[in-house]
């Protein structure tokens, strides 16, 4: 019992001391990305300062931060093409139960090894980790990856957070066409040398707006009804365009 | 000029696929038929999802069958009876295609099932509308050479297996006194197929109507069509229930194209002789046929295929 009271009071000591008093402070240019008529992809900035109290400890080196974006995740099947009786055939395929939809890794120049090193402290959120890397399944995954980066859903800019001052930094987060909707979760980490001090996490939203959010609800929520409206559509389209062109 | 499609997903260009559609209506309105089997792979070739791509064009072959439908309704040229046979086993075969069509999409096949039967199927039809025309269009030749008026091709008057089976009806507009079971198989192998690829299946239906059935020829497009309108529209609710990938945007987009193009497509279709249609209409499927036929055979751009199923 009396082990467990020292090792609280050791850790809330911890916490309160003040070589860990950096704070981060982020914001998003937007927190709604609304999918209309007109989508063809959109940047988000993030701006982010360091606060430091009085107390803080001087650290002799830059302050690194790294940022990660992640969408919501979704069931992706990934099946390797092979050559069956003449013809190219899928096989079984290996499931991804849970693969981010949009991954967006951003850093300081100077936290690319943090990430690149194998035994780099921010290895963990390196595009390469994403998923698991067991034997059989890394070609799949790396297949997946390579898909959803020519897409643009995967990106990693080593160097996307700029510094702006020694405690005021920015990024682009740049979202494709091909954008899920849903709530996405952004994690901010501030390094100093190889230290975690401080790391943060806010969200933003996408969705559908209007419109194209209406019909997709309709065919989700009453499939039936929006196959007969798909049905009168064709019916009236079709009689009128027979209609009209008859006249003309 | 983008929009976004509400279903599939993404983002696509109005003007490409309303050309899209007005290209296919020109060749439907050339030729007398729905189209779809070029729609659908015009589709998926230009990036649609395949699921999307063939759930979306079946409302648009009901749109436009409608109006030719209506036209031949009004000249009393539809043996209703036979194509609401043919609507209600194509209603089964809708249901069974539509069912087939969610489940292969969930394993990652529904590409390569989709491209395997456009294989068969286009090169099977076009292979056989192309022999049948050039021997038509050979034949007409040596009778011109000879100063001959064409002699009709001969029906075989014997009546084959199809007239000896039982429960007979009788249909009074085609004159003809058969039994259902044909009807039946008929109307539901054509829908499940049309179904399954987004497809209307006119091209396949016609001539089964004439050369097994042997209905009358006057009434023979006037019933394929209602009867197409009928099973497209049971198949597109049944997509809506079954795999939820008809996109009513893309959809309406195709309609508007193929209207347009349809009329544009059938005052041209006057200009030229039946068997040189044909020939063209068999060329054009056969060209489809061979376009999926080297997708399956030539090795893939990737080694890997990535479908996102459910989140």
């Amino acid at each position: 019992m009396s082990g467990i009271v020292r090792w609280l009071a050791l850790a809330l000591c911890l916490a309160a001391s003040p070589t860990h008093a950096e704070t981060l402070s982020v914001a998003l240019s937007r927190d709604e990305i609304a999918i209309g008529s007109s989508f063809t992809g959109t940047r988000l900035s993030l701006f982010g300062v360091v606060e430091r109290d009085e107390n803080t400890v001087a650290r002799p080196g830059a302050y690194e931060v790294i940022v990660a974006v992640r969408g919501p995740d979704k069931q992706v099947l990934v099946q390797e093409r092979m050559r069956r009786f003449g013809i190219w055939v899928n096989d079984a395929g290996e499931l991804f139960d849970k693969m981010p939809s949009y991954y967006g890794l951003f850093s300081t120049p100077g936290a690319r090894a943090l990430i690149e090193d194998d035994n780099g402290v921010a290895r963990r959120l390196s595009l390469a980790m994403l998923g698991d890397g067991d034997g059989a399944r890394e070609r799949h995954r790396a297949a997946l990856a390579e898909q959803h980066r020519a897409h643009g859903l995967y990106v990693e800019e080593l160097d996307g957070v700029e510094k702006l001052s020694r405690t005021f930094f920015r990024t682009e987060i740049p979202l494709p066409p091909l954008l899920a909707d849903g709530p996405y979760r952004v994690f901010v980490f501030l390094y100093a040398g190889d230290t975690s001090v401080a790391q943060t996490e806010l969200q933003f939203k996408v969705h559908k707006t209007g419109f194209e959010q209406r019909v997709y609800e309709w065919s989700r929520t009453t499939p039936l009804f929006y196959g007969l409206g798909a049905v009168a559509l064709a019916l009236f389209t079709g009689y009128v365009g027979g209609v009209v062109f008859r006249r003309g | 000029m983008t929009l976004y499609l509400p279903i599939a997903e993404m983002p696509v260009s109005i003007l490409l696929v309303l050309a899209m559609g007005a290209a296919v209506g020109l060749i439907s309105g050339l030729f007398g038929v729905g189209g779809g089997f070029l729609m659908t792979p015009l589709l998926i070739f230009s990036g649609i999802p395949p699921a999307v791509a063939v759930a979306s064009v079946t409302p648009q072959i009901v749109a436009s069958s409608t109006s030719g439908a209506l036209s031949y309704w009004r000249r009393g040229q539809v043996d209703f009876k036979l194509a609401f046979l043919l609507i209600a086993a194509g209603s089964i075969g809708a249901l069974a295609g539509a069912k087939l069509f969610a489940a292969l999409g969930s394993l990652g096949q529904l590409t390569l099932v989709i491209a395997i039967s456009y294989t068969i199927f286009l090169g099977a039809i076009g292979g056989l509308m192309v022999n049948e025309s050039v021997r038509a269009m050979l034949r007409a030749r040596a009778a011109r050479r000879r100063g001959e008026a064409l002699q009709p091709m001969r029906r075989s008057a014997t009546r084959g297996w199809i007239h000896r089976l039982p429960l007979k009806i009788r249909f009074r507009r085609s004159k003809l006194y058969i039994s259902v079971l044909p009807v039946f198989a008929l109307g539901a192998s054509i829908s499940f197929l049309g179904t399954l690829l987004g497809i209307g299946g006119g091209f396949i239906m016609v001539p089964a109507l004439i050369y097994l059935l042997k209905v009358p020829t006057s009434v023979v497009v006037g019933t394929s069509l209602v009867q197409i309108v009928g099973v497209m529209a049971i198949a597109t609710v049944s997509h809506a229930l079954a795999s939820q990938s008809v996109d009513i945007i893309l959809a309406f987009i195709l309609m508007l194209g193929g209207v347009m193009g349809a009329q544009i497509g059938a005052s041209m279709g006057q200009a030229l002789r039946g068997e040189h249609l044909r020939a063209l209409l068999g060329l054009l499927v056969l060209i489809v046929g061979v376009r999926f036929a080297l997708n399956l055979v030539l090795p893939p751009e990737t080694l890997f295929s990535i479908t996102t199923l459910a989140p």
